[in-house]
């Protein structure tokens, strides 16, 4: 048998693997090492606090909440959470937020340091690896107002009430000026209408906890005004009428929106496009909301739980308040006094408890005043009825009244035929008011911010050339 | 959920990511073509740097010279290589081009600021591309990495390949009908990767559950594996993923593991990946795969547990 001659063969094995699979294999190898040493190592980090409110200054009704970085067992934060000087509160955990609720309102200038310990577990078992440690000083209730009245740009300011050298402070720094307002139950932020260019407005949230401002809506092409908080915050409603810009048909008729503040995603309250409304009032529950749709004729009471809607007839236009506890709702009614050719405007207030919203007339249809506004007290059995008295002209001022409802007593509050009141809001704890007062006699005059103490009788200028008073809890 | 319901899904996601990433292909495949005709192979080497670690770096930060995406990256590349590119510098450059672009950086910047999130992303995909690029340096013949078919008409780079001579400058008309045809000619060849590779992932996007990945979310080392795999099934484009890593933010997924989607996706996905195997050879390719992956896995699950931004 003839031998292959040897030049022809290699004598070296063949190199299956070169440099290049070499050089993978070691970095393949170092790599895993690498990650298996980092996993072995363990967490070092831990969840962490992203979001502490509140801070520096807090209402009395503070809600203390915590956002971390990733979802919370309920079961680890029990007594991780301490305040000092104890208070009582009720800690819920949703998501990645821990929230403590107080069971009573916080001492007025009282500081609180909130202390959070290490040991707070997410649901994946990362925990938190440093105590944490925050200070908030309760403040007193402030009046929020729009001014100045004589400048066709208005902005919010605050102003505490109980301290009589107080100056206003300036809250929004708006270049077309802010147009409505409306403020959370628990004094943590303020919404508010602001005028962008080509009449349009947009909705801006100030959050005074973080003392910072950032946008809830824009709306480019409408105008989005008369905000109304959701009474958990967690929604505004709001007016939006389309400006038509594209066509320059003029601005539409405004209908209802909802904005969700969390997300900042609106939507319409109805999906119909045609149903109109205006003047949004949120029920004390947040169960229902109000507000009137003149294409109906009446006030439309939307519910939310039942995802239903039902109707108050009424042609005057207006949407009154709910009161504190959610049983009445009034809205105002024009009738012609007996015998007479003097209209008159009275009130109504709708049970809204009964099954049939059983409708009572706040005073007799004999009774000659005419009445302007109306405002509940935290009680819900005593308003602040502001009215013209039969014995001035309408062109002459309306006055404070305080009506019970139980024994129908009326008591006048601050009756001066010179001025004119009005835009009353009851302080939280229903002992002051504040309301515009307009110098009928005084030329030049404009409109100012007056507070009245219910208690002791007590009436003092607030604030000049101001308007449209709200508490801030 | 039915199969015609399936199937409408599938036809969606395959046209949502082949419409997406068809435009940066034809991007790529033009810029191919004017290489092919206005770089010559005396350019590349006069250029790049002699020292093969400078060489790499500057590799990686080709992508502002030729701002492609993961699609079009793979055109040029070759073509770059037709040109005697060293093979190393070409991974680097492959790898990294699809973040180290200034299109990519807008985008990131957009979606996140600036911040960790941006700077990680262009600072780990740099180390990442020339430590790879490195590695890939090992070896220095390209016919032992690339396909046949990418070395047919490379001209002597590495001295290993046959050598051609330097064709005359064209006048610009004439350059510019001859790139037309070049990038024609490429983007159908390099089309069928990129409609196969996007079945691929409009396949898994559609057949496999989301889902389950997604509630991996909290977990930071399992997180930045979810990460890996959704940036490989989902195929995005690396110019629109951030605006995704956003929502995955929104989730819950930690900055590590974004930070593994934002890297490792732009280098390998589904798509990326069958069309890397019209350049390089199937040994190579898995090299390609296993460095990335393994490499944004180690960053991911260090910055989760170790790194608080």
């Amino acid at each position: 048998m003839a031998e292959k001659p040897l030049s022809n063969v290699s004598l070296l094995p063949t190199q299956r693997f070169d440099r290049l699979d070499m050089g993978v294999a070691v970095a393949v190898a170092a790599l895993i090492l690498a990650i298996a040493l980092v996993l072995l190592s363990g967490d070092r980090v831990g969840i962490s606090v992203r979001r502490f409110v509140p801070q520096g200054l807090a209402s009395s009704q503070s809600v203390v909440q915590i956002t971390f970085d990733e979802a919370l067992d309920p079961e680890s934060v029990a007594d991780k959470l301490s305040l000092s000087p104890a208070a009582e509160g009720e800690i819920s955990v949703t998501g990645n937020q821990l929230q403590w609720q107080p069971a009573q309102a916080l001492q007025q200038g009282q500081t609180y340091t909130v202390r959070l310990a290490e040991g707070v577990r997410a649901h994946n078992g990362r925990l938190l690896l440093e105590a944490h440690e925050w200070e908030f000083r309760v403040r007193a209730p402030q009046v929020v107002f729009m001014a100045p009245v004589d400048n066709p740009i208005q902005n919010l300011f605050m102003v505490d009430p109980n301290q009589p050298d107080a100056q206003p402070q300036q809250i929004t720094f708006s270049e077309f000026g802010v147009l409505s307002y409306d403020i959370t139950p628990d004094g943590s932020r303020i919404v508010y209408s602001e005028l962008g260019d080509q009449r349009t407005a947009h909705l801006r949230l100030y959050d005074l906890r973080a003392n910072s401002t950032l946008t809830l809506l824009e709306c480019p092409t409408a105008a989005c005004t008369t905000p109304a908080w959701r009474p958990d915050g967690g929604v505004v409603a709001f007016e939006r009428s389309d400006l038509n810009l594209d066509t320059g048909a003029g601005p539409g008729a405004p209908r209802i929106w909802l904005v969700d503040t969390t997300t900042g995603i609106p939507r319409p309250l109805f999906a119909d496009s045609q149903r109109l409304g205006y003047s949004p009032r949120w029920s004390p529950d947040g169960r229902f909301l109000a507000s009137y749709d003149a294409n109906v004729g009446g006030i439309v009471l939307f519910d939310f739980a039942a995802n239903a809607e039902r109707l108050i007839r009424t042609p005057q236009g207006e949407v009154g308040q709910f009161s504190a506890d959610g049983r009445w709702l009034f809205f105002p009614k024009i009738i012609q006094l007996a015998g007479t050719t003097r209209y008159v405007a009275h009130f109504v207030l709708v049970d809204l408890e009964s099954e049939l919203m059983v409708q009572r007339d706040l005073v007799p249809e004999s009774d000659p005043n005419n009445d302007v506004e109306l405002a509940w007290l935290p009680d819900s059995r005593r308003l602040i009825i502001t009215r013209r008295p039969p014995t001035i002209t309408t062109m002459q001022g309306a006055q404070l009244h305080l009506i019970d409802l139980e024994t129908n007593e009326t008591t006048p509050l601050v009756t001066d035929g010179d001025y004119s009141s009005g835009q009353v809001a009851v302080s939280p704890n229903g002992e002051q008011l504040a309301f515009q007062r307009f110098a009928l006699a005084k030329p030049g005059a404009r409109a100012e911010i007056w507070l009245y103490d219910l208690t002791t009788g007590d009436l003092r200028l607030l604030a000049n050339n101001a308007t449209l008073p709200r508490w801030l809890p | 959920m039915e199969f015609s319901t399936q199937l409408s899904l599938f036809s969606t996601r395959f046209l949502g990511i082949f419409i997406e990433a068809v435009s940066f292909l034809l991007l790529g495949t033009i810029v191919s073509g004017l290489i092919e005709v206005f770089v010559r192979k005396e350019d590349i080497a006069r250029l790049l740097p002699r020292n093969p670690f400078a060489a790499i770096v500057a590799g990686s930060f080709l992508g502002f010279l030729f701002p492609v995406c993961e699609c079009g990256v793979v055109p040029v590349t070759r073509k770059l290589y037709q040109k005697g590119l060293p093979v190393a510098v070409g991974v680097a450059f492959l790898l990294a081009a699809p973040v180290m672009n200034p299109i990519v950086f807008a985008s990131t910047y957009a979606a996140f600021g600036f911040g960790p999130i941006l700077i990680g992303r262009f600072v780990i995909t740099c180390i990442m591309a020339v430590a790879i690029g490195l590695i890939f340096s090992l070896q220095r013949n390209p016919i032992k990495m690339l396909h046949p078919r990418a070395l047919m008409a490379m001209a002597g780079g590495s001295g290993a390949a046959a050598p051609q001579p330097s064709a005359p400058r064209l006048s610009v008309g004439q350059g510019i009908v001859r790139a037309a045809r070049v990038a024609t000619d490429e983007f159908f060849d390099m089309g069928r990767y990129l409609v196969m590779g996007t079945a691929l992932a409009a396949g898994m996007q559609t057949f496999l559950s989301q889902e389950q990945i997604r509630a991996l979310a909290s977990d930071p080392s399992m997180s930045a594996v979810a990460m890996a795999i959704m940036a490989f099934v989902l195929s995005i484009c690396s110019t629109t993923d951030a605006i995704l890593a956003l929502s995955f933010a929104n989730f819950g997924f930690p900055s590590g593991s974004l930070l593994t989607f934002l890297t490792f996706g732009p280098m390998v996905d589904i798509k990326a990946t069958l069309m890397y195997l019209s350049v390089f050879k199937r040994r190579v390719v898995f090299y390609m795969v296993i460095l990335p992956l393994l490499m944004s896995l180690l960053f991911g699950i260090f910055i989760n547990l170790n790194v608080r931004f």
